[in-house]
């Protein structure tokens, strides 16, 4: 391992000690994606036009949101976000029919517009700052081999109070249009669960779920479409044993030093990205890497701010 | 997406226009303009969507007529 890995933070060497859900995720759908995501932390060369959209999206949202707690008016804020958003989309290069600047600058446009009258108030924390772009981490009763205690950690793009009760706001962006489907994969959802689940404990017991703003991005039309997804406490409880389980199977798969392929998972939605890798002979694994990837390794307690 | 709203006598620049510039030459007006011409489309785009709805032709009857209806009637499924 190279000496800039040492420096993550959400890792003992190669063993992860603090998870978020795309780390679980990853794991669950195939141990061998992630090894090569979380612990080589490698990704294919080249931008990722989706990961890029979908950051600037929730960027231009997030500081409309500051905007709007600060005091600004809607169309004030509305105004000065787009002008924002116009400015700092200047480096996104996208040939993207779909994800491009244009469409960019167009559907955080129709977001404001269509949430104009929003009944959701951004809560506003103790320190006076207000409750978006959240990062929260917390303990849990499992240890590592180094004696450390597990994490588990996410983001949250904002709190807020909505029909008088507590609810995390989600920001998704997605190329599927709102059918019954769309939905229907919040229920369940270990993003979601994780995230409601994270918020109970460290920012209110009280937090009921997370509202999902979808905006589905066309050729031409953006639609929105705003549900809720809230989990009981046992389905809760049962979200939070299957993690701990998967987190001591992550510690077996790195103790045994062998990280199954799972072959049901590479074609799935657009593909696993390292299909290109694992549809190679292992003799010839290194040198697909060296050519085709490179190390930018995902760290879980590193918030967006310090990302970027 | 091109601009297929009517804005040109109020600003002279078409979203195209607008687009194409360099972010750092956009005025506060430009960006107006953006905005106007953007919801202009999204009228335009939504009005389309409900009229190509409405006018919407729903295929019913024997298999023949369906495809004559559709237009692949002789044509190799």
């Amino acid at each position: 391992m190279s000496e800039e890995l040492e420096t993550i933070y959400g890792y003992d060497g190669d063993l992860q000690i603090a998870w978020d859900n795309t780390s679980l995720a990853t794991l669950r759908t195939c141990p061998r994606k992630y090894y090569y995501t979380n612990i080589m932390g490698l990704r294919p060369a080249g931008a990722n036009v989706h990961l890029d959209f979908g950051l600037r999206y929730h960027a231009a949202l997030e500081a409309y949101d500051r905007r709007r707690a600060a005091g600004e008016d809607w169309n004030s804020a509305l105004v000065n976000t787009v002008d924002e958003l116009a400015h700092t989309t200047k480096d996104f290069k996208s040939d993207h029919k779909v994800k491009n600047r244009n469409n960019l600058l167009r559907s955080v446009l129709g977001y404001l517009d269509h949430f104009k009258n929003d009944p959701a108030e951004t809560l506003i924390l103790e320190n006076g700052q207000p409750a978006v772009e959240l990062s929260f981490r917390f303990n849990v009763d499992l240890k590592a081999p180094n004696g450390e205690p597990y994490m588990l950690a996410g983001h949250l793009d904002r709190l807020v109070k909505y029909q008088d009760r507590l609810w995390v706001m989600d920001r998704k962006t997605t190329s599927k249009s709102f059918a019954y489907d769309y939905i229907q994969t919040f229920k369940p959802s270990g993003q979601m669960c994780q995230y409601t689940w994270g918020s109970k404990v460290v920012f209110h017991p009280e937090v009921q779920g997370v509202i999902i703003d979808a905006c589905y991005i066309a050729a031409n039309l953006d639609e929105y479409s705003r549900f809720p997804a809230s989990y009981t406490k046992d389905q809760l409880d049962e979200w939070f044993q299957n993690s701990l389980f998967y987190i001591k199977l992550a510690e077996q798969y790195h103790a045994a030093n062998y990280w199954p392929q799972n072959f049901e998972a590479c074609h799935v939605y657009q593909g696993c990205p390292f299909r290109s890798l694992c549809g190679r002979d292992p003799s010839m694994r290194d040198m697909v890497i060296k050519s085709d990837f490179v190390v930018d390794r995902w760290d879980p307690l590193l918030t967006r701010e310090k990302k970027e | 997406m091109s601009s297929v709203s009517p804005l040109k006598e109020a600003n002279p620049k078409s979203l195209d226009d607008l687009f194409q510039m360099d972010p750092d030459q956009l005025t506060d007006d430009d960006i107006k303009a953006m905005i106007e011409h953007l919801r202009a489309n999204r009228t335009f785009f939504k009005q389309e969507k409900a009229t190509r709805s409405r006018t919407a032709v729903i295929p019913t009857g024997t298999v023949d007529e369906m495809l004559e209806i559709l237009d692949l009637k002789g044509k190799k499924l």
